[in-house]
């Protein structure tokens, strides 16, 4: 058994950790169990529409509306799906949250029942013939399909879709998380059902616990389910390219009145390199926070910019700068974000900026485990790295890094796309 | 100096109401345990507040967006703007305008009194020269752009279009690259002085903080000042909406639709327990359990990001259903024809028995976050209402006060559908 702090941590099946987190200050409890399995074009429209199907519908509750009606019963709990990506694979999340057995009105228990609902949507699936009910799935596809027209109603989650297509063309990370209009056409209630089956013998399993209740049934219940699996999990490695060779450039032109502007890099240092507080330091000094020298520099004195802001993806090694710029502005906007990591490579940086976004980062961490989801994803990340620390120990590494450090930081990092999402009039 | 305990056996915390001799009311809500705080400190101030009287002086007209505006230059001083001093704390900042209100804002972990002292200051500082004022042009006309770019925000914002004839609720929150044009660093002052009186303010605090820590920098920071009679005025608005159908054509794949129904509310906001039984009701009607829900999901009308609030302001309220639909007239009229059913068939006794258990167990969830519990706690107060007590109006609301709620809202007949889509959607036969 592993314990950081309050972590505690067994191996349940092979590649199937249980992680108990105990925290009484929460008025929930929540588990979350997260399979991370390949990511691919053959296999990403499945696994994204199969978290939906699964919390649709069980053997015990075949149709959406009795399962909600149960689920109002134990006080509205929720069990849900999610779809998600680490580095180059895709991340299923099943989660249940519910208020703790203290708050319930007539006094009587739910958290056993809840893990036990859960265990019935994960392993006891509303499916038959090896395939999932049709309905659920022909319901779940159509939502699917809705979803990815939905990508190009936001315009800045289109741009960062096309954005992603470029930069990292070729590479597992590039795949469309939800699969493509065509590949989800294509699918059906057998071949989402099969990759499911799929998924729970190959994936890395994380399941985390977080509140008050005793979760030693609950190891149990996931213990027998999993055991019952043929297990052959999968290496969870991520492509890591260090630097840009050259310079990939795009434009795409669409009737919007506020063009956008990613720029992305290659940050030459990932996860587990020893080097990730000094890069995620590095890029939050440029444009990570509300006084960053982007927000400072380009949006306030400049006026270039409505937002102008970076992100450190250290999984994969990536920082992105994405910008909201008016079209006549976008080559200016361009320089004055490059000028200002040039700047930073000459040492312009004072202690004043390293110090407060030092603060900023520190606040971050040791905030997000005062809620119960970001407790899970903060030991979620950390159990998914060579390198486990607490909140307090990532905040020591963040104020351990230097002026230097962070210069040599900046220093590496490499320009590789420049997308541009633009209006086709010459007006503003 | 009156400190008031309020305690709920149910959430099973307590909070702490304080009327600070400066004017101000605090609110201060100690979670055990927790690393953060947040505080939020807000003026009954919003972008609906264009005409008002002071102390029974002349009527005043101010542009529309003022409010925002006022909000992003109040963040600047003569030393710097907030941002940069809270860069020193490690805070996390922000602020917003909504239509009834303006509200600043931080979360820390550390650094708690420096931060609020922070907060405190420049609330009380105002600073507009026509050099800074003019300088926000440019960016507050690129927010506007962004919105204008944001079919979900066009949707909501044409219902209300739709909806009202005269209340400025129908006009956009940061106004237009027109109406900013017209604000001067006069009128951000008249603006100031009017509503940023600490008797028209309220501070909220939750999380690893204690009433003792918050008065030590309020007294030291608060400036007392003298109570102003401000009377808003608002045009006589019909009950019937301005249109019942309003579309926009956008660069969108799936349409969207917003369907709004006008209330009837007159001057006051709801009270606590109404606004419980309101929740109890729309979750009846249309939460993922609901027979409307699955029955627009059964005929393929909806996704999964159909939703519905109850939005309400000063001399306004709305129930507003929306989300991705490909057939959007079809589905607003289902939602109509369940409205007339549930209002002529009366609530099934199960249906409301699930449906209190559901929102109850959602609301005591809320409680787990600071931001939330200092956020209900601001709006609770600028409409007179209670937060536990809204708790337990929840935990031992009745089917008839329900039903009764039910014979006081939602006419199915005064309603405005609003789309925004690629190409035209088809009509419901």
């Amino acid at each position: 058994m592993f314990i950081l702090e309050q972590l505690k941590r067994v191996q349940i099946a092979d590649g199937v950790y249980f992680n108990t987190i105990y925290d009484d200050r929460f008025k929930t409890n929540r588990i979350a169990v997260t399979m991370l399995g390949e990511l691919s074009e053959e296999t990403a429209a499945a696994n994204a529409v199969v978290p939906s199907i699964l919390t649709r519908s069980c053997k015990a509750y075949p149709t959406y509306e009795q399962l909600s009606r149960k689920l109002d019963y134990m006080y509205g709990t929720t069990i849900s799906g999610m779809n998600g990506q680490m580095g180059d694979f895709q991340a299923m999340t099943i989660f249940a949250v519910g208020i703790d057995d203290r708050y319930t009105l007539d006094g009587k228990s739910i958290s056993e029942e809840t893990a036990d609902l859960l265990c019935g949507i994960i392993f006891e699936p509303n499916a038959e013939n090896g395939e999932f009910n049709q309905e659920d799935f022909s319901q779940e596809q159509r939502q699917l399909l809705d979803a990815l027209d939905g990508q190009f109603n936001d315009k800045r989650a289109y741009s960062m879709k096309n954005f992603r297509e470029i930069m990292f063309k070729g590479e597992k990370y590039g795949i469309n998380k939800y699969g493509t209009k065509e590949t989800v056409r294509a699918l059906t209630a057998k071949k989402a059902f099969d990759a499911y089956l799929e998924m729970l013998k190959k994936a890395r399993v994380e399941i985390m616990c977080i509140g008050s209740g005793n979760t030693d049934k609950v190891c149990g219940m996931f213990k027998e389910r999993f055991g019952k699996i043929e297990r052959m999990p999968i290496e969870t490695k991520t492509l890591i390219i260090p630097r840009a060779e050259e310079i990939k450039e795009h434009t795409d032109k669409l009737d919007v009145a506020q063009s956008k502007m990613i720029l992305g890099f290659r940050a030459d240092c990932a996860d587990p390199d020893d080097k990730v507080p000094q890069t995620r330091l590095a890029c939050a000094i440029l444009g990570g926070t509300a006084h960053s020298k982007l927000f400072n520099n380009v949006r306030e004195k400049l006026s270039l910019c409505y937002y102008c802001m970076s992100a450190y993806d250290a999984v994969k090694g990536v920082i992105t700068i994405e910008s909201g710029v008016q079209k006549e502005n976008i080559e200016k906007a361009k320089n004055a974000i490059l000028n200002e990591i040039e700047e930073m490579k000459k040492g312009n940086i004072s202690d004043e900026e390293i110090e407060s976004t030092k603060m900023s980062l520190v606040n971050g961490y040791m905030s997000s485990v005062d809620s119960s989801a970001g407790t899970q994803l903060w030991y979620l990340g950390q159990m998914l790295k060579g390198k486990k620390r607490t909140p307090q120990q990532a905040a020591d590494e963040i104020n351990a890094v230097t002026k230097e450090q962070v210069i040599e930081a900046i220093g590496k990092i490499t320009l590789d796309t420049v997308y541009v999402l633009t209006g086709k009039e010459d007006e503003e | 100096m009156n400190i008031k305990t309020v305690e709920s056996e149910i959430v099973k915390d307590k909070y702490y109401v304080i009327d600070h001799p400066s004017g101000l009311t605090i609110y201060v809500y100690p979670k055990e345990g927790y690393r953060s705080s947040y505080a939020i400190i807000g003026t009954k101030y919003g972008s609906v507040n264009t005409r008002f009287k002071v102390d029974g002086g002349e009527e005043i007209t101010v542009p529309d967006g003022i409010a925002h505006y006022l909000e992003h230059k109040l963040f600047e001083s003569e030393d710097g703007d907030a941002f940069a001093r809270y860069a020193k704390t490690g805070a996390n900042a922000n602020a917003y305008t909504s239509f009834e209100k303006t509200c600043y804002l931080f979360s820390c972990t550390d650094k708690f009194e420096e931060s609020l002292e922070i907060l405190l200051d420049f609330v009380q500082s105002p600073y507009f020269t026509a050099q800074t004022v003019a300088k926000e042009q440019g960016i507050i006309g690129q927010e506007i752009k962004m919105y204008d770019d944001s079919p979900s925000w066009r949707v909501m914002f044409n219902t209300l279009v739709g909806m009202y004839h005269k209340h400025p609720v129908r006009i956009d929150i940061a106004g237009t690259v027109e109406s900013i044009a017209e604000i001067t660093a006069e009128k951000l002052y008249e603006c100031y002085n009017s509503f940023y009186n600490l008797h028209n303010m309220a501070l909220c605090v939750a999380g690893g903080v204690t009433v003792e820590k918050v008065l030590s920098v309020a007294d030291r920071l608060l400036k007392p000042c003298e109570k102003h009679e401000i009377e808003n005025i608002f045009e006589d608005e019909p009950y019937e909406v301005a249109q019942s159908y309003v579309e926009q054509k956008f660069p969108v794949t799936i349409p969207l639709f917003y369907l709004g129904f006008k209330e009837n509310i007159g001057n006051s906001a709801a009270t606590s327990k109404q606004l419980a039984y309101t929740d109890i009701l729309l979750y009846i009607l249309a939460s993922s359990s609901s027979k409307l829900y699955n029955k627009l999901l059964g005929e393929n009308l909806i996704n999964e990001s159909f939703g519905y609030e109850y939005a309400e302001g000063p001399h306004y309220a709305a129930v507003l259903f929306g989300g991705e639909s490909r057939n959007p007239k079809r589905a607003a009229n289902i939602i109509k024809n369940a409205i007339r059913e549930m209002k002529k068939e009366g609530i099934d006794r199960e249906e409301f028995e699930l449906a209190k258990r559901a929102v109850y167990g959602n609301t005591i969830s809320e409680f787990n976050r600071n931001d939330n519990i200092a956020n209900s706690m601001i709006d609770m107060h600028f409409n007179d209402r209670e937060l536990f007590e809204y708790v337990s109006a929840i935990a031992n609301a009745g089917i008839e006060d329900i039903e009764q709620r039910l014979t006081e809202m939602i006419d199915p007949e005064n309603c405005t559908l609003s789309v925004v889509c690629g190409e035209d959607v088809p009509d419901d036969e």
